[in-house]
């Protein structure tokens, strides 16, 4: 007998600040989108299990701070990930440059197998558009990496891109882990809420 | 364990009790043993060939209370969770039970270099907190507000806390919080929480961070560590304490000018008396903070009387 091993998949989301990660994440996993005005959701490892091509692939997706202090860090979060997903903004030319300057590190510092994605978000703005989909697509092209434009608002092409992520993944990480949770000896995070609220409503009395 | 105990055992707690209970029984022996000669060999050894022998030591003893339950587990199928999970909830709790046993002998590698290591960065940190929010980038009134306290409390607490399981847990409520205030401010994503996590861990200041991340990173598996909820926050954790201790002036927004004059004008204040929880309004105290504060007068006194004495032979002399 064993004990379960880590088969998620860890996918981290890369790119300038304001260009969408979070959003991107969540449209995936909650089908939902939240403007700035009605947002619900702090930082996170978004999950979520999708069945492809005859096999299951859990999705364990880290967003990271996409400010430019903090880049020098991003190593700490890569580590170990199967699948990087890089998002520029098609409305600004420079969250592209951005995303070459990433594509770049992946390319030197991922693990061979990475499977690397080029996101152009906001797809909805087309007509503030600053950066050609052609260029981007060619510039995809030349670097081997799965490219697609997207809109987290509306939700365009989203489920496309984590199904191709999940297709070019390898099989040996396709298994749905059991009780995630206890996988790891950690608390769940429900649980702790749980016990939060308890807290609170005894405080109220 | 006979199969009746076992199903009874949900949580850590009836775990716990179940030990505590009955000295006597074979399991508790068991541990006991394992722990006596695990901490024998400690000497002799590697201390890092030795965390292996206890992770395995955790890894067999699991094995074996669970292996001789598994036939009447599977009979009854209508069970919610599966044998796995149950191995895993059972591993752990043998972890830990077992580590916090272990605790004092196993929190650092080399006690002398990780203890020194630990006083530098609790300095350094000191010595950065003149950094505001706006250095940041986050806004101000964030930090004023309710639960940015209990935030930097808990992650204070991860130094009380006495195995792996725990120290995890306080930065897992301490995000929750910050999650929390972010969430009333209407903010969301890294991009918003990573800065304000930062500005937390510096103002904190927890004791022996150095030594508390090596301590988790050792005992739990680093695959795991990179899937779950609580290892993001914990790497979110760790990078907020890389980005602090390599931190350059751009990085806040600083000329070098401006960021050097900021570091050297707090050293000579290094040697003044620092008062604990100036900053805490008197209605959060609570009674491990108010056991600190006497403790803190304590030092004073004694220090008060050791001049006294120091004085009053000087006047001998004099004399």
């Amino acid at each position: 007998m064993t004990f379960v091993t880590p088969n998620a998949s860890k996918i981290v989301i890369l790119g300038d600040s304001g260009v969408g990660k979070t959003s991107l994440a969540l449209r995936f996993t909650h089908n939902e989108f939240h403007d700035l005005e009605l947002s619900t959701v702090g930082a996170k490892c978004f999950t979520k299990s999708v069945h492809v091509a005859d096999k299951d692939v859990h999705f364990s997706i880290w967003d990271t701070a996409g400010q430019e202090r903090f880049q020098s860090l991003a190593p700490i979060y890569y580590r170990n990930s199967r699948a990087a997903i890089i998002v520029y903004d098609i409305t600004q030319k420079k969250s592209f440059h951005e995303a070459e300057r990433w594509v770049d590190e992946m390319k030197r510092h991922g693990d061979e197998d990475l499977v690397i994605a080029l996101i152009g978000n906001k797809s909805d703005l087309n007509e503030y558009r600053e950066v050609k989909m052609k260029v981007a697509q060619e510039y995809a092209l030349k670097n081997n990496l799965i490219f697609l434009e997207t809109s987290a608002k509306t939700g365009e092409h989203v489920e496309d891109l984590f199904m191709k992520i999940a297709e070019m993944l390898p099989s040996v990480h396709a298994k749905i882990p059991e009780n995630l949770d206890h996988n790891f000896g950690i608390v769940s995070i429900s649980k702790l809420e749980e016990k939060e609220k308890r807290k609170e409503k005894k405080n109220c009395c | 364990m006979n199969f009746e105990d076992f199903l009874k055992i949900h949580r850590y707690f009836d775990f716990y009790n179940f030990i505590k209970k009955d000295k006597s029984q074979t399991l508790y022996q068991k541990i006991r043993r394992g722990i006596v000669i695990l901490l024998h060999q400690r000497k002799k050894e590697d201390p890092r060939e030795n965390d292996n022998k206890i992770i395995e030591f955790i890894d067999k003893i699991t094995q074996e209370t669970v292996e001789k339950h598994i036939l009447k587990w599977n009979k009854q199928q209508k069970r919610e969770k599966t044998i796995k999970q149950k191995t895993n909830e059972f591993r752990e709790y043998f972890e830990r039970y077992i580590l916090r046993k272990m605790y004092t002998r196993t929190f650092r590698l080399n006690p002398k270099e990780d203890e020194e290591k630990d006083k530098a960065l609790r300095a350094f940190f000191r010595k950065l907190s003149f950094i505001k929010p706006k250095h940041l980038e986050i806004p101000e009134d964030l930090v004023k507000q309710k639960g940015a306290h209990k935030a930097r409390k808990k992650l204070q607490e991860i130094n009380n806390a006495k195995n792996p399981h725990d120290k995890i847990e306080r930065i897992c409520e301490s995000c929750n919080q910050i999650n929390k205030i972010l969430d009333r401010a209407n903010m969301n994503g890294a991009d918003s929480f990573f800065p304000f996590f930062i500005y937390q861990v510096l103002h904190a200041n927890p004791l022996n961070i150095h030594s508390n991340i090596e301590y988790i990173l050792r005992f739990k598996n680093s695959n795991l560590l990179s899937m779950t909820q609580a290892g993001y926050y914990f790497t979110n954790f760790s990078s907020a304490v890389r980005f602090l201790e390599n931190l350059t002036a751009q990085q806040v927004l600083m000329s070098q000018e401006e960021f050097e004059n900021h570091m050297n004008q707090i050293k000579s204040e290094e040697n003044e008396p620092k008062y604990l929880f100036e900053n805490v309004p008197l209605e959060k105290l609570n009674i491990r903070d108010l056991r600190d504060i006497l403790l803190e007068y304590k030092k004073i006194a004694l220090e008060n009387e050791e001049l006294k004495g120091i004085l009053q032979k000087k006047q001998l002399k004099q004399k």
